[in-house]
């Protein structure tokens, strides 16, 4: 399959490139070029310079794509955390639709749908609730564009995988007793998300438009992955509950 | 099929014997029925309301409406001739926006995109900018909203269909129509955790009848006077509110009161007290 990634030289992009390249060809793109030993060591993948605020080359990079991959955020500028994670998904829809793409993986943080009038209140939190991201820069910003991705697919023969992520670890920092938040998950592993998003037949998503928690098998049920699980076959190998575990 | 001959010159029947007597765009008789907004006329007005996109029309009928009980000022991102005070701002995510808010009771934010060749202007404006907004006027402890968006985004349901505010939007994909619905979402969240409560109110097609005369019926048509009414009404439904009649969050179309119309206006009718004069 041929694959664009969007926002690739982010912290996710190097781990999600990984898990892919070696199924599939990539188009690696950033406004930020990708280090020389990434360059060298993807040779047989394309990298290109391009700005997700810029639909023009939003719509040149998709041109021969099967899929997009959407890893692209903004946190903190006022300006560009709408123009890329709100109008940024604009662009991407946009793009998807000129270019005959059916397949589209966009990501955000876990308050994307879940904020603080669900997070500091309930438990059993699945994806498949109405969105409350709060007022926060950053989730709402990414919330709405979100929203942006769902009105496409309600009218447009497209399908969005939404993947939703909240603390990412590597391996070696999963330490027994060492806590955290109850949805995290290994880079590898959500990494693996992303190969299971570009095999699964389209056909099997219960709609066009659906929200995946992606996180590991943690012990508090504040959040649940059992969709991602189930829709996705998502099988998280890391062991993110020794975080919780007493030491001994 | 509704008769859009009879309901063409039903609407502007209405619209001809609602201009009689309208002075500033609402009925006298109306806003003495609507709750008072508690100034005395002799001192003027005290409550401060801020309109914005102060270069639209209705934004300018707005403010001649409320001046008659709130002090009004406006704010455009152009330079803007007007009767009442105007600040030009950009909106920005600063301290100039939270000045700018501040000392207001409430902000009628009409939420008109600048006219740009870039077709995603309209979610950048009533998605960032409407943010913008709302953050400072939650920092500047302004208490209330009313924000203005459209019927259109109902109107993919069938006709056949009974539509009413608690139906969910179907804004699609194209960019103005899915920007009322972002700006709807974000009022929303800020509404949802408590920073200010929020009136929607969702117009149809904002015309004036006596303008519309000659032109094919359209059931999406609203009379400017209705809308000013309705804006009006929403803001002092909120003063009085307490919470208890609408909430934090409320959402009201805004129509003329006739079978011609696409949506109808009974919530309105029945908690604002709306009472649109130019109806088919």
């Amino acid at each position: 399959m041929n694959v664009l990634l969007l926002g690739a030289n982010g912290y996710m992009g190097p781990h999600v490139v990984r898990a892919l390249a070696p199924d599939h060809h990539l188009r690696i793109t950033d406004i930020q070029p990708p280090p020389p030993d990434v360059r060298e060591a993807l040779q047989d993948h394309e990298f290109r310079s391009v700005d997700v605020t810029d639909p023009d080359q939003v719509r040149a990079a998709a041109q021969g794509m099967d899929a997009i991959v959407n890893l692209s955020v903004v946190r903190r500028d006022p300006v560009l955390a709408f123009h890329v994670n709100t109008l940024g998904c604009y662009h991407v829809m946009q793009a998807a639709v000129a270019c005959g793409i059916h397949r589209v993986i966009n990501t955000g943080p876990h308050f994307t749908m879940a904020g603080p009038g669900y997070e500091n209140w309930d438990h059993g939190i699945g994806p498949d609730i109405p969105p409350h991201p709060g007022t926060g820069l950053y989730p709402l910003s990414k919330s709405l564009g979100q929203e942006i991705c769902r009105s496409f697919t309600e009218v447009h023969d497209v399908c969005v995988l939404e993947y939703l992520f909240y603390s990412l670890r590597d391996k070696d920092e999963l330490r027994q007793g060492a806590g955290g938040v109850p949805f995290v998950v290994s880079w590898a592993d959500a990494a693996e998300a992303f190969r299971l998003g570009l095999e699964i037949d389209l056909a099997r998503l219960p709609s066009k438009c659906e929200v995946f928690f992606i996180f590991g098998d943690v012990p508090q049920a504040k959040f649940l992955n059992d969709k991602a699980k189930r829709v996705l076959r998502f099988a998280p190998k890391d062991d993110v509950s020794a975080l919780w575990r007493r030491p001994g | 099929m509704k008769s859009t001959n009879l309901s063409r010159r039903g609407f502007l029947a209405g619209g001809g014997l609602g201009v009689v007597g309208l002075a500033g765009g609402v009925p006298a008789e109306d806003t003495q029925e609507s709750p008072d907004p508690g100034e005395s006329q002799s001192e003027g007005p005290t409550r401060g309301v801020l309109i914005t996109s102060a270069e639209s029309p209705l934004a300018g009928a707005i403010a001649a409406e409320l001046s008659r009980g709130y002090r009004v000022s406006l704010t455009a991102r152009e330079d803007v001739r007007s009767d009442y005070p105007v600040t030009k701002s950009e909106l920005n995510a600063d301290e100039a926006t939270v000045a700018l808010v501040r000392g207001n009771e409430a902000i009628v934010h009409v939420a008109q995109p600048v006219v740009a060749a870039d077709e995603t202007v309209p979610i950048d404006d009533r998605t960032r900018l409407t943010y913008n907004l709302l953050q400072a006027a939650k920092q500047a402890g302004v208490q209330r909203l009313v924000y203005l968006s459209s019927l259109e985004l109902l109107t993919a349901y069938g006709e056949e269909f009974e539509v009413t505010e608690e139906w969910r939007p179907r804004p699609g994909s194209e960019p103005r129509l899915l920007s009322h619905y972002l700006g709807e979402f974000t009022c929303r969240e800020f509404a949802r955790e408590g920073s200010l409560s929020v009136v929607i109110l969702r117009l149809g097609k904002v015309v004036r009848a006596e303008e519309a005369a000659g032109q094919p019926f359209d059931p999406l048509w609203v009379d400017q006077r209705d809308v000013v009414q309705a804006v009006w009404l929403a803001l002092a439904a909120l003063e009085t509110d307490d919470g208890r009649k609408l909430g934090p969050w409320s959402i009201f179309h805004v129509q003329p009161d006739s079978p011609a119309a696409r949506f109808s206006v009974e919530k309105a009718k029945r908690l604002l007290g709306y009472k649109p004069k130019f109806n088919g």
